[in-house]
């Protein structure tokens, strides 16, 4: 079935409109495609917004997918949702095992693979001790994928080099909950979208980035014209377009806006002082507590004429701003990488979480802060398994005695298993792979070769012989295949069964729903295979698939905050879905978290209604996080800024979306978006060839010159592997949450 | 071009007309009546259009009102070949929907 671009999207337009009434199926292409012999209950293999699916199989194979009307999307789906078919069965799949032989990959059995990856694994435990090995995972793996490696590693190997590409997108959002509310992971849910009268949205394209969950922003708009929309983000983006208020800011000066914002509020007399007297403590950046008139007084610095000065926003439209967050009866907000991709990071995400409690627009539905994830299963995989270098599982921290006995306790490990010092993070694990102080590493599920900033120096450093990487990846072309030593076949998403936890803190099961291809294996199976090889005590991985996996996991949970000892296999198997925490089996699951009445946390007699149970005297902290510039600001040898992202019909590095020809034939290449006043300064016309050069790299792009960006900025998409925008790319990263500043770097640009 | 997924709400005894009519208008499809009063329509029209369109639509007999489901634009070229994305929806999506479905 060959469909044009413009096809694809009357059906998938059709399709949208049938689902709202509740139609006999999601997309009105399935006809032609026969109707399956059976439908099998998914998600959504792309975004954070963790869309439920339903998969149609004919004769063993995928043939469609719809809408699973049952879960959030109420069957709704986007355009690179509805077209996965053709993904699973795209002609690069990896369907054998290889091994690298004078620089050229070699097909080889599991056994023979399975027992170099083991051998060089030891050897480098036994010649330069645990730390020397290392897993890097990702937020699109299974939550049992993700767990299962951790608990190898940690629990087995004596090493805390865990690691994923959840650095990448979501730590700062992770750090800005955890210093705000002392837990991570959001405190409201989709469900606050339909009751909002206010959304700020910033740092987010969620037009093209979560188009699902913006379509229900524009549905909640149009039932109600006096629902407000304020977008910030320094390009005129789609979800720009349908705002109230765009503020289109100088890049980074978003912190400066925010606490503008803030400064009118309090002198509008618009916070809610009972609120932030009882559930509110204020503190300083280098944390001591103060007084709401010490924060009164840091706010001096930001009035809305400095802020503008600063931020090349009208006063006056800060002011507009402020009081509508402020006066609404319910402000939601909405971000996602504007804000986390910034070495300033954590700072962003506590600043939009100051407004909501300096207002009181919190726990309340309708009213809530709302960080947007970028992956399917970064939430519930890696922040809630504890996925990373210095995490343990349910938010644990592996720097706190405390935390590691209680988790050593968990799993019936003696005390002082756990390494006590924290394993490297992104940036320092790469670059000690690069310089071989990691001499081995074990990569599943992501594409570090394309991921990453400032990309060379680490692909440099994949190159070397003394260093050694296994990659389970399911596609032929993906850009760090080049690299590894071994490469394993995994099964991909509907070839495996297990759980993605979404951005709202739902756990969703995606059931097998038909057998792995070739010689491919689920990665629990590998996984499993490799801790075996090396000899980890089958006490501490007793599991024999993901199911076992899950069951540990879930009991591990009730004793903590994240309790979800009430979401077994056969309940996830039955609903679409249930949010956390969910204690108990007949629980409904959680929409909203520190309310008395809401959360199962809280006593039900509990004395007030509010609870910041992640804070010692249950206070969230409003924190005073002062302006400052990104790691490199535009000067007179590279004086524009880049700003990099995704387009609609790709996501991520592409490994998928160009697997299917429609999303392919939209966006073949990536571009370069100049605004229409620096393409006339620089002589460019649309269509022209352009040379973006930083101080770390220099490659042509072609102009697309348009007003999307503001002047001084230009934007490149970072999916196509032909033109990787990482080589430009800074790594510099945020210091409390360790994630690169991905959005600003300073470029020059010419016409080629 | 904008591609747009709507619902037609309609009278039940209308119904058969308004499809009629619907699909005589050269930018749109139509994908069946559904409840006795649903039509599942596409429209295909330049970005500046939509509410043009839509407002066609409102006025026929019969038609209770439109939901729009689906929006999406593709870039257009103007003469000068840039980029134009001017399109505002604000004021489409502040139209408070007639007689809404309860």
């Amino acid at each position: 079935m060959e469909l044009t671009r413009r096809e694809v999207l009357k059906y998938a337009a059709a399709s949208s409109a049938m689902m709202a009434i509740g139609g006999p199926m999601s997309s009105v292409m399935a006809a032609d495609a026969g109707e399956p012999d059976k439908w099998v209950k998914s998600v959504c293999r792309f975004c954070g917004t963790g869309c439920g699916v339903m998969v149609g199989v004919k004769d063993g194979k995928v043939v469609t997918v719809k809408g699973d009307p049952n879960n959030h999307n109420e069957g709704f789906l986007c355009l690179k949702g509805a077209l996965m078919p053709p993904i699973v069965y795209a002609k690069e799949r990896v369907t054998k095992p290889y091994i690298r032989k004078n620089g050229v990959l070699k097909p080889a059995s599991w056994d023979e693979a399975m027992s170099l990856v083991v051998s060089k694994f030891k050897g480098a435990i036994k010649e330069h001790g645990p730390t020397s090995v290392a897993y890097y995972g990702s937020g699109q793996a299974l939550t049992e994928e993700t767990y299962l490696a951790s608990k190898i590693w940690k629990a087995g190997l004596g090493s805390n080099n865990v690691e994923g590409n959840p650095r990448l997108c979501m730590a700062s959002a992770v750090g800005g909950y955890v210093t705000t509310f002392g837990k991570d992971e959001p405190c409201g849910s989709y469900d606050d979208i339909d009751a909002a009268t206010c959304f700020f949205i910033i740092g987010s394209n969620m037009s093209e980035c979560h188009p699902i969950l913006f379509k229900r922003v524009a549905k909640r708009k149009q039932a109600d014209p006096n629902v407000k929309i304020i977008v910030a983000d320094p390009r005129r983006t789609n979800t720009a377009r349908i705002a109230d208020e765009h503020l289109s800011f100088r890049p980074g000066t978003d912190l400066a806006i925010m606490n503008a914002m803030a400064y009118v509020i309090i002198q509008e007399e618009l916070d809610n002082q009972r609120f932030h007297s009882k559930y509110v403590t204020f503190m300083t950046s280098d944390k001591k507590k103060v007084d709401f008139d010490a924060y009164v007084k840091f706010l001096e610095d930001y009035t809305p004429e400095k802020a503008a000065k600063l931020s090349g926003v009208p006063a006056d439209q800060i002011i507009r701003c402020a009081k509508m967050f402020a006066e609404a009866s319910g402000s939601m907000s909405f971000w996602c990488m504007g804000l986390n991709q910034r070495i300033r990071g954590v700072w962003a995400n506590n600043l939009v979480s100051n407004l909501h409690l300096l207002t009181g627009q919190i726990g309340k539905t309708g009213a809530t802060p709302f960080s947007l994830t970028g992956q399917p299963n970064a939430c519930g995989g890696v922040r809630d398994t504890g996925g990373l270098c210095h995490l343990l599982p349910a938010g644990r921290l592996i720097k706190k005695p405390e935390h590691r006995a209680h988790v050593e306790k968990q799993w019936g490990l003696k005390p002082g298993t756990i390494a006590p010092k924290p394993g490297l993070h992104t940036v320092a694990l790469w670059n000690a792979f690069s310089e071989a102080k990691v001499k081995a590493i074990f990569v599943i599920c992501t594409n570090p070769a394309h991921s990453m900033p400032n990309v060379n120096i680490y692909t440099e450093g994949m190159k070397r012989d003394d260093n050694f990487m296994v990659l389970s990846e399911p596609f032929m072309d993906a850009e760090t295949v080049k690299y590894c030593d071994v490469l394993l076949p995994p099964a991909f998403w509907c070839e495996k069964r297990g759980v993605y936890g979404c951005s709202e803190r739902r756990y969703s099961l995606l059931d097998q729903s038909v057998e792995p291809m070739g010689e491919c294996k689920p990665d629990v199976e590998i996984l499993l295979d490799f801790a075996k090889r090396m000899g980890v005590d089958p006490k501490v991985i007793p599991f024999k698939n993901s199911d076992d996996i899950w069951e540990e996991w879930r009991i591990m949970s009730s004793e903590t905050p994240y309790n979800f000892a009430g979401i077994t296999r056969p309940r996830l198997e039955k609903e679409s879905g249930i949010l956390w925490p969910c204690p108990t089996e007949d629980h409904p699951g959680t929409k909203i978290r520190y309310v008395r009445g809401e959360d199962p946390n809280i006593p039900k007699d509990y004395k007030n209604k509010y609870h910041f149970y992640g804070k010692p005297d249950g206070r969230a902290v409003i924190w005073f996080r002062p302006y400052k510039g990104a790691a490199e600001e535009p000067d007179n040898d590279y004086p524009m800024v880049l700003n990099t992202g995704r387009v609609i019909d790709h996501w991520h590095t592409g490994t998928m979306t160009m697997k299917v020809p429609e999303l392919r034939r939209s966006f073949p290449n990536a571009y370069v978006e100049v605004n229409t006043e620096d393409a006339k300064k620089y002589g460019i016309q649309n269509g022209d060839d352009v040379l973006l050069e930083t101080r770390r790299d220099k490659m042509v792009f072609q102009a697309k010159v348009s007003d999307v960006c503001r002047p001084g900025m230009v934007f490149v998409p970072w999916f196509d592997a032909k033109l990787m925008i990482n080589k430009l790319t800074l790594n510099a990263f945020d210091k409390g949450s360790k994630q690169p500043e991905y959005k600003i770097c300073a470029v020059r640009i010419k016409k080629a | 071009m904008a591609i747009l997924g709507f619902l037609i709400h309609t009278l039940d005894e209308d119904v058969r007309e308004v499809e009629a009519k619907v699909k005589k208008m050269p930018e749109i499809t139509t994908y069946g009546v559904h409840q006795d009063h649903f039509i599942v329509t596409v429209a295909e029209v330049p970005a500046d259009d939509v509410e043009k369109i839509m407002n066609k639509i409102k006025e026929l007999d019969g038609v209770l009102t439109t939901y729009t489901t689906y929006l999406t634009i593709e870039d257009e070229i103007d003469e000068n070949g840039n980029l134009q994305t001017n399109l505002s929806l604000t004021d489409l999506m502040r139209k408070e929907p007639k007689d809404p479905i309860n």
